[in-house]
């Protein structure tokens, strides 16, 4: 009979979330999606960057990226319902669009790649 | 897996929109074999190898996706509706507005002029589009008086369980009843007189309220009151408002701001940007498109209503809205390429369909295959439509003759039928 050891760290899961704060027109972000995870009622994926960024003053390598309306509709522009485990992405913020109803906050706009592996490709969740 | 440094730029890298990395198939050094042989070689195919799909979006192009697909959904939704409720008319106007053109002939050039059939529905966002865009121009030319300030007022009314044509009636009466009350006439008091509202446009809408199962009918108005008018002056308007219209008790009133390209407001200049809510002629029929009872509740209540009219110095200058290009006595473009008066032209009753038609590179749309010049229109004489029958002249089978291959002249083979005869 053989056993399987898994192990887990409250610190690797509660990672910074790039919010609409930490985007800048211009602001690039390049990764490999590790997991997808749900916060709420909010799908996440958990990005390991390419490049470290830094986010609220400390530097780090992964982060995690919220489903905000701008990546859902790039993804949409895409021919993509979401994000799946080894997708390589490119996320750039294009700018942003003022809210049409008084009291919301602008929504980010982006441009999105997404480059999968067809072969090792898993069921992409819905973003 | 590898992490290389990448920086999204795949296109740069050869990779075509959202497709497939091209296979690589080619010749690859395998190394020396030794012994004087020549350098051993191998075909390299992009078999057991993965590949790659590159697929790129940007959120503006998905919000025309999502905007495109939503109307489309609320399309099919309405013309259901509109089906079931009895209204298959409306429902087929509705479906198949900016599909069909009438074709206009003139004798002179032999040229044509298409002229989009539009549905006009209560619905059709198209539609709406195409009628405000000139009303909101005129209106626009009259916002620029001196001296005078524009405001846009909003006018409600309690909601109604049931929309008919009399709530309709009784909010544009409540506003008839406030233009001729005192605080309409009398808001600054300037040299001995007094300067009121000079006069403005008004649009009629009514949205189903998601909360209370109710309609809710309101009036957006465009007021042209004197500068600087005195603040209480809009508590004295809101409780004429609240006398006249029985119960209204929400009225808003601000000032009409354009937006510049940077998204910043500016109260001096109306622009047509500024106009757009008030005359946009749009239903926003999303929260009962499904229901088609609250469907034809609605088209009921507002068969024949004025939705924007004009009142005081507006008055006159709007003109009628239902207007076509050309039917002001302006010139049309013909496929010619020459300018003509619209009545010149002999409108044919078939329309012919939007896939037959070609959008020219001025704007203009032209037929694909404009049948008539094409055949009739240069061939003087008409060809012969009609089939004439024609007597077969023959008396017995033909014999076929080989001189020089037979030696005497061929018999004629009897005839198959001899015998029956």
């Amino acid at each position: 009979m053989t056993e399987k050891l898994y192990k887990g760290r409250t610190e690797d899961a509660a990672l910074p979330f790039l919010s609409a704060t930490f985007w800048k027109q211009g602001t690039k972000v390049s990764g490999v999606i590790e997991r997808l995870f749900k916060a709420g009622d909010q799908q996440c994926a958990t990005v390991r960057c390419l490049t470290p960024i830094t986010v609220e003053g400390t530097e780090t390598d992964t982060v995690n990226v919220g489903a905000m309306a701008g990546i859902r509709m790039a993804l949409q522009a895409a021919h993509l319902k979401g994000f799946a485990e080894g997708d390589r992405i490119w996320l750039e913020c294009t700018g942003f669009e003022p809210p049409k109803k008084a009291g919301n906050s602008p929504r980010v706009n982006f441009k999105v790649e997404v480059s999968r592996d067809d072969e090792f490709a898993v069921e992409e969740v819905p973003f | 897996m590898r992490l290389e440094p990448w920086d999204g730029a795949q296109l740069a890298a050869g990779a075509g929109e959202n497709s497939r990395r091209p296979p690589a198939t080619v010749h690859q050094r395998g190394g020396d074999s030794g012994r004087g042989a020549s350098e051993a070689r191998y075909v390299h195919t992009p078999l057991a190898t993965s590949s790659f799909r590159v697929f790129r979006g940007t959120t503006k192009e998905g919000e025309f996706i999502e905007r495109k697909s939503k109307r489309k959904r609320l399309l099919a939704d309405l013309v259901m509706s509109l089906n079931k409720c009895g209204r298959a008319g409306m429902a087929r106007g509705l479906a198949t507005c900016g599909l069909y053109f009438s074709v206009g002939r003139r004798e002179g050039c032999g040229g044509h002029v298409l002229k989009p059939q539009p549905c006009n529905s209560i619905f059709c966002a198209a539609c709406s589009v195409r009628r405000s865009r000139p009303l909101q121009g005129r209106i626009l030319k009259c916002c620029h008086r001196r001296g005078k300030r524009y405001w846009f007022l909003t006018l409600t009314v309690p909601n109604v369980t049931h929309l008919t044509r009399e709530a309709l009636d009784d909010l544009t009466g409540a506003f008839q009843r406030l233009r001729d009350s005192e605080v309409w006439k009398h808001v600054k008091f300037v040299a001995g007189e007094w300067q009121g509202v000079t006069g403005g446009v008004y649009s009629l809408e009514c949205i189903r309220s998601k909360y209370g199962e109710s309609w809710h009918p309101h009036l957006h108005v465009l007021i042209e009151l004197p500068k600087d008018h005195p603040t209480e002056w809009l508590e004295a308007l809101k409780k004429t408002w609240l006398r006249v219209s029985g119960g209204g008790e929400y009225l808003h009133l601000m000032r009409v701001y354009g937006t510049s390209k940077s998204g910043k407001r500016s109260y001096r200049r109306v622009n047509r940007k500024a106009l757009k809510e008030l005359v946009k002629y749009v239903t926003k029929a999303a929260p009962f498109a499904r229901s088609p009872e609250l469907i034809d509740e609605f088209v009921s209540a507002f068969e024949n209503v004025r939705r924007v009219q004009a009142f005081g110095s507006f008055y006159g200058e709007l003109g009628e809205d239902d207007r076509e290009p050309g039917d002001d006595g302006e010139e049309v473009k013909c496929s010619c390429g020459m300018y003509h008066y619209h009545s010149e032209f002999c409108w044919q009753k078939k329309p012919v369909r939007a896939g037959d038609t070609k959008l020219m590179p001025d704007g203009t749309r032209q037929l694909k295959f404009d049948f008539w010049s094409e055949t009739a229109g240069s061939v003087d004489e008409s060809p012969p439509w009609h089939l004439e029958r024609e007597q077969f002249k023959g008396d017995g089978q033909m014999g076929i003759e080989f001189p020089g291959i037979l030696p005497g002249k061929a018999e004629p083979y009897p005839s198959l039928f001899a015998d029956v005869a």
